[in-house]
């Protein structure tokens, strides 16, 4: 008795043909459509929270667990505070924009220069105390588990980076 | 006799032989069989499809743990039907894979954006 799956005649190895090219092509279609229907669906929430204008404070409810009243009080408080650090910006950047120029044009330390210097370094001192108060501010609100965590993340990405090597030099001319 | 004289019609079919219907003696039965030949009509490729058949089923790997596979099911509807299942599953392990490589780097850019939005110098470095 011959066996019906194998094909003997032309017309049932074109069949074959047309039916492996079917599989084939659906299975790439259906690898592309389940591909990008998973990534679009996976990535459509924090791509729209990447691109907001406030998707930051998105991530630290997420990252922190914060409830709707702490994340109240901390989008005040960030609110409050944007307005000095577009100042600390502005300052920092006058006072090493003149650092520069003054340790450009002069060949030894002048007064001047030494004023230039103490500016930058006060500026800088400034800065550091104004997050720093901002990072103890937005932890008190947080959960005490919750707030150690991002005072040691906080520590790790904007205190101990300050701190380590940055000059007021090179920070004007990078 | 009787049979002739009650049924006078000629016998049709199988029954034109006369086999059934004559006593016969073994010569006489004898002598009708080796007189009965049988031509069948072969293709003239059918030895070459017989070895075809024979060497496909033998090249195929038998797996006794599972026992003899319907090779039925091996039809070209179910397994392309099977193809496009797996196609698609391939698809969304990847898509996960990817995505959540996307929604690493994504939740990272938002830690980053964050940390610029209370340091003045990581906004001036990026500036």
């Amino acid at each position: 008795m011959s066996n019906p799956s194998i094909p003997t005649s032309s017309y049932e190895r074109t069949s074959v043909r047309y039916w492996l090219l079917f599989a084939l092509i659906g299975a790439l279609a259906a690898g592309v459509i389940a591909f990008c229907g998973i990534n679009f669906l996976a990535t459509r929430d924090l791509g729209r929270m990447a691109k907001a204008p406030n998707g930051e404070l998105e991530w630290l409810r997420r990252e922190f667990h914060l409830s709707d009243a702490q994340f109240a009080k901390i989008a005040t408080l960030h609110s409050a505070y944007t307005p000095v650090c577009d100042e600390m910006c502005r300052r920092i950047m006058e006072a090493n924009s003149k650092l520069d120029r003054l340790v450009s044009e002069k060949r030894e330390v002048t007064p001047e220069l030494e004023a230039a210097i103490r500016e930058a370094g006060s500026v800088q001192e400034d800065c550091h105390k104004q997050m720093l108060a901002q990072i103890y501010r937005v932890s008190a609100q947080m959960n005490p588990a919750d707030g150690q965590n991002y005072l040691r993340l906080m520590k790790s990405r904007v205190i101990q980076p300050a701190l380590s090597s940055d000059t007021a030099v090179r920070a004007a001319t990078e | 006799m009787m049979a002739r004289l009650l049924w006078p019609k000629k016998a049709e079919g199988f029954l034109g032989t006369g086999c059934f219907t004559e006593r016969m003696d073994d010569d006489q039965l004898r002598q009708k069989l080796a007189a009965w030949e049988v031509r069948p009509e072969i293709p003239p490729d059918f030895q070459r499809n017989v070895w075809q058949k024979i060497a496909v089923r033998e090249s195929k790997p038998k797996l006794p743990l599972f026992g003899d596979w319907n090779i039925s099911w091996l039809r070209m509807p179910r397994l392309a039907t099977c193809a496009i299942v797996l196609g698609g599953l391939a698809g969304t392990g990847l898509g996960l894979i990817e995505s959540s490589q996307a929604n690493s780097r994504n939740w990272k850019s938002l830690e980053a954006k964050y940390v610029q939005s209370i340091d003045p110098y990581e906004q001036l470095r990026t500036y």
